[in-house]
């Protein structure tokens, strides 16, 4: 055991609960000394942080697609452009099928999964 | 449960990644029992497999970490005096799925029970799945395919929570946030890109909100 990891681990693990718990915690309390007032800031932090939830989840999704994409720009820039356009190809039946999947029957669960292994599939056959 | 289900084939392939990078299962476990936050254990995976030390680990993973920060007050702001006791309990749990899917839910039925119930099952199956992963994951290597799909479940997941948050008004608070994000892992880095990402797409959110309350004040 990495003792180091260990330490790194368990002090992320406090910060981290920390950095979910604490902010929710001041918000809590703010709510309950202003309650019913409306200052003039106040439509801008409600839009905020009502735009929060789609912010965070289109930037983890560019954040996670973003490898697949530099990994295919890389292989066609390198000079081979049929490695390129393979890897962008499998990564576009892998969005492509977890949209469908999801829309589908609304199922993160097997959009999720859907789109995986279809990703799975296509990659293996295009050889990427 | 869905959320769960969606949860276990990801920590599987973190479990599998973190294998392949060097860690024991016990230290993979570690982990997500104390961390509980996948990207950044992914991230954190990476940092320890390129030889990072301790505490470039510890304040990577926090980094990326920080926008948790605002899911807690933008929940409450959602919920409003609906907002369930004991936010010290079920706040532990916000994670970026439980999160969207609490925001995408209808407000009437998040309450206490539905947070933490959320919060406990999506923490088992990760828990489960970093084990399973860790435990099972070197017999992956030799399923080309297999192992592509691990390697892509964690985009998937983000996809469909998008899909299940996303309505017409708020398709140009997704784009400034994935092109922001892009612009800021190009030119810097992921954690930096994703923090840069959500802090504008909010902006966004923030502009029109007080552009539409100013227009209904007006006379």
């Amino acid at each position: 055991m990495n003792s180091g990891l260990l330490a790194a681990c368990l002090v992320a693990g406090v910060g981290t609960w920390a950095l979910r718990v604490v902010p929710l915690l001041l918000a809590r309390r703010r709510e309950g000394a202003t309650a019913g007032s409306r200052g003039p800031l106040r439509p801008y932090l409600d839009g905020f942080l009502s735009a929060m939830a789609v912010a965070s989840v289109a930037a983890l999704l560019v954040s996670g697609a973003e490898p697949f994409l530099s990994a295919a720009w890389r292989a066609a820039a390198g000079g081979d452009v049929s490695a390129g356009w393979r890897q962008a190809a499998a990564l576009a039946v892998g969005l492509g099928a977890t949209a469908a999947l999801y829309l589908w029957r609304r199922g993160v669960a097997l959009g999720t999964v859907g789109g995986s292994i279809a990703y799975g599939l296509a990659a293996w056959l295009l050889g990427v | 449960m869905p959320i769960a289900l969606g949860y276990f084939p990801v920590a599987v392939s973190f479990g599998v990644v973190a294998g392949r990078a060097g860690l024991s299962a016990l230290e993979a476990s570690l982990l997500s029992l104390f961390v509980y936050a996948g990207a950044s254990q992914f991230l954190a995976v990476a940092l320890v497999a390129g030889g990072a030390g301790p505490v470039v680990t510890l304040l990577s993973l926090l980094a990326v970490n920080a926008r948790h920060a605002f899911y807690g007050p933008a929940l409450l702001g959602r919920l409003g005096r609906r907002s369930p006791p004991r936010p010290w309990l079920w706040g532990s749990f916000l994670t970026d799925e439980v999160f969207a899917s609490a925001v995408a839910e209808d407000p009437e039925k998040v309450d206490g029970r539905y947070l933490l119930g959320a919060g406990l099952g999506a923490y088992a199956a990760w828990n489960a799945g970093t084990v399973v992963g860790a435990l099972g994951g070197s017999a992956s290597a030799r399923f080309p395919a297999v192992d592509a799909a691990l390697g892509f479940m964690l985009t998937a997941l983000f996809l469909t929570l998008l899909l299940a948050l996303l309505d017409k008004r708020q398709a140009g608070v997704a784009v400034a946030a994935g092109l922001v994000c892009l612009a800021g892992t190009l030119l810097r880095d992921q954690a930096t890109g994703v923090l840069a990402g959500m802090v504008a797409g909010a902006l966004l959110g923030a502009a029109r909100a007080g552009v539409a309350g100013q227009g209904r004040a007006a006379p």
